[in-house]
């Protein structure tokens, strides 16, 4: 076997195992947790109008977005890359992910404003970009290429 | 070995709790020393405040996972005739244990 071949053998059998390679979990583990405690802080505020509140929520935000590009990027070259196994799933991923950091940068905008103009659009704001990023965990993490694709 | 795969005990409509909670731990310990690694070299304790709420977050979310995992490995035999089972939960009480303490 060529080394070219082998290599192939060896990324035919890793794609042939469903789910995420564990960086790109790792990865996504990042918007995931950080924007689902941008919502909880976004909440704490809302209630407390304590101002610390608001901050720790842009930086969340922040953290989400940085981390949660990569994640993107990896989720876009996956599309382009893969296009039989587990098609629809990586497409589906792709675009709640996308649509998770569009709107999670919007997010981070309006967390931009001073004290309580951040209210209560933020606070909607992350309520949907946490849904997002829990839609693409789940899907990416339901074991795509299982099933189809060959 | 029996031809079943391993069953989790801690479970929501069939899909087991200890993977949902996991990403949580990770994300607050690692943003915890990231944003030390920002106090370090700023030095606005606002800074530290952020890394204690990280590490208190963390902490809690870790013991909830754990909760989870024990309940899985005391759940089903074939878990705990995993060796890997018991180098993760043996490997994740060291790594924790001292931040609780």
């Amino acid at each position: 076997m060529t080394v070219k071949a082998e290599g192939a053998a060896r990324m035919s059998e890793r794609l042939s195992r469903p789910g995420l390679p564990a960086l790109h979990a790792i990865l996504l583990a990042f918007p995931v947790a950080l924007f689902t405690t941008a919502l909880v802080t976004d909440i704490a505020y809302f209630n407390t109008a304590q101002i610390q509140w608001a901050n720790f929520a842009s930086w969340l935000i922040a953290g989400g977005l940085f981390v949660g590009a990569f994640a993107v990027l990896w989720a876009l070259v996956d599309v382009v890359r893969w296009r039989s196994r587990g098609a629809r799933g990586r497409v589906v991923y792709l675009v709640s992910l996308l649509a998770m950091w569009v709107l999670g940068f919007v997010d981070a905008l309006v967390h931009a404003k001073d004290a309580w103009a951040v209210m209560p659009a933020g606070l909607y704001l992350s309520g949907v970009v946490t849904i997002l990023a829990l839609v693409a965990a789940w899907v990416a993490h339901s074991g795509w290429g299982a099933g189809d694709g060959q | 070995m029996s031809d079943r795969n391993p069953r989790s005990t801690a479970k929501i409509a069939g899909h087991p709790l200890h993977p949902m909670i996991i990403p949580f731990p990770i994300v607050f310990f690692v943003s915890a020393f990231a944003v030390d690694l920002v106090y370090l070299s700023q030095g606005d304790p606002v800074w530290a405040l952020a890394a204690m709420w990280l590490l208190g977050a963390g902490l809690v979310t870790a013991a909830l996972a754990a909760l989870a995992g024990l309940t899985d490995f005391f759940g089903d035999r074939q878990i705990r005739a995993l060796r890997p089972a018991w180098m993760h939960m043996i490997g994740n009480v060291v790594a924790v244990l001292p931040r609780e303490a």
